[in-house]
């Protein structure tokens, strides 16, 4: 084990998911990924369903470069990202490899791209990009060092979605729960409270004041639970 | 011998950051800490996390009983290690408790289950609960090496505790809903019983069920049918 991989570990280790959105927890992996040698950039890119699939980058044209491979649908990060196989775009690699990204890419300042599928049992969950930029003394990049950082970030990164996950249906749950079905049962349990009646009493009179009223039984229930103030 | 110590740190540290959250349970995660902490530490023999939540402290966690039987030793004697690091929020060491003068009434009660030397690590978890990593060693006593290993450990540990409970109660929060939501019309009248009786919010009044379900570990739809039972003396038909 090597010192730059003890480096990287114990940060991904102390993520604290808590109190961070997905997206800030994504943005911290690529900042740590910032120590790995010969990386001047890094981007995650995450797949999920919507809301659970941020793209961050730790500098502009980090997130340019993210965006470029998107919006072409090509470049290394693309293909890992379908593929699930590490990719790799050198000085010498020949521009036809992804033509549609590699050239304005290098034209936008970019010399090597290392994309590392980010995976949690197995799954795919998304990709690292390392980014090098022209100018920085690119000299390679350490594959172990960099799969094994790769491979705490997809288990961090999954930890992080796992509770995003349940913070959205939370939000779902509470929103469906305060829908106005909830208003008709909360209606009968004030009438209930109200004037000591069982529940066949109180729906019994929500149905004959909407029914003097000519209204709805649900809007007979909005007035009822209105009247709480 | 010092790179052996941070080899080892790094091989834990790694088992740290390899846990999935949904495969694992709270206790579980724990667990794995006090065990992990055994391994990563030299001269530890046993661990345990302790929690404090609303001002009780709780063993959560133990590689084996000894740790139960110690904690419990500070507990009743209430002083030691453990409980001054939740205290001040920093490590407690004595690399020989048989020769230590600070807590007179637990030292010679952990010697005497065969506890020569203790290490107390804060452990960092956040929403209000504070938490300590109890280390004790029958063999070899806890040096200043091992009170500094302890303390890169700690940052990690901490982070796997808090993201547990994060995640533990978050899933709790879940279950409890999806219920919720199963037993709307039941909590839907409880709510309008409470708003009606207190003048409270539909939302202060869902609170108090919730609260009132988790303070009595009772299902929210139970405590609901109880608080519609007592809708004004009457009661519930169905």
């Amino acid at each position: 084990m090597t010192g730059e991989e003890r480096a990287e570990v114990p940060g991904l280790s102390a993520l604290w998911l808590s109190g961070a959105t997905l997206e800030q927890t994504a943005e911290s992996v690529a900042q740590l990924a910032l120590a790995l040698r010969g990386c001047d950039g890094a981007g995650v890119q995450m797949l999920g369903a919507a809301g659970l699939d941020p793209s961050v980058g730790t500098d502009a044209r980090s997130r340019d470069l993210n965006d470029l491979q998107d919006a072409v649908d090509d470049g290394p990060g693309r293909e890992c990202l379908r593929t699930g196989a590490p990719l790799e775009l050198h000085p010498t690699t020949p521009a036809t490899a992804w033509p549609r990204f590699t050239s304005t890419a290098r034209a936008a300042g970019l010399l090597a791209c290392s994309a590392l599928p980010l995976r949690s049992n197995g799954s795919r969950v998304g990709v690292l990009n390392l980014y090098a930029w022209e100018g920085m003394q690119f000299v390679g990049w350490d594959r172990s060092e960099c799969d094994l950082f790769a491979a705490h970030a997809g288990v961090g990164l999954t930890n992080a979605q796992s509770l995003a996950r349940n913070v959205q249906d939370i939000a779902r749950l509470e929103h469906e729960l305060g829908s106005p079905d909830d208003v008709y049962a909360e209606a009968c349990g004030v009438l209930m409270e109200r004037h000591h009646q069982s529940l066949s009493e109180a729906r019994a009179q929500l149905a004959k004041a909407a029914s003097q009223s000519q209204s709805s039984i649900d809007a007979e229930a909005q007035r009822v639970v209105k009247s709480l103030g | 011998m010092e790179e052996d110590v941070s080899r080892s740190l790094d091989v834990e540290l790694s088992e740290l950051a390899g846990m999935l959250l949904a495969d694992e349970t709270l206790d579980s995660t724990l667990e794995r800490v006090a065990s992990v902490t055994v391994r990563a530490i030299p001269a530890c023999d046993a661990a345990g996390v302790s929690l404090t939540e609303k001002g009780r402290v709780v063993t959560a966690a133990i590689s084996e009983p000894l740790v139960a039987t110690v904690d419990n030793h500070q507990y009743d004697t209430r002083e030691g290690p453990c409980l001054e690091t939740l205290r001040t929020g920093e490590p407690r060491r004595s690399e020989s408790l048989a020769h230590d003068s600070r807590w007179p009434g637990f030292a010679p009660r952990a010697v005497a289950e065969g506890v020569i030397s203790c290490l107390s690590i804060p452990l960092v978890v956040g929403n209000g609960a504070a938490g300590a990593l109890n280390m004790y060693s029958r063999s070899v006593p806890f040096r200043q090496s091992d009170e500094d290993a302890g303390r890169e450990f700690g940052v990690p540990a901490s982070a796997a505790v808090a993201n547990a409970r994060a995640y533990a109660k978050s899933q709790e929060l879940v279950d409890q809903l999806q219920e919720a939501l199963q037993s709307r019309d039941v909590i839907g009248q409880a709510k309008g019983v409470l708003r009606a009786r207190t003048g409270c919010s539909a939302d202060e009044a869902f609170e108090t069920l919730r609260e009132m379900s988790q303070r009595r570990n009772v299902k929210l739809r139970d405590v609901a049918e109880e608080v519609i039972e007592t809708a004004g003396g009457g009661s519930h038909d169905g």
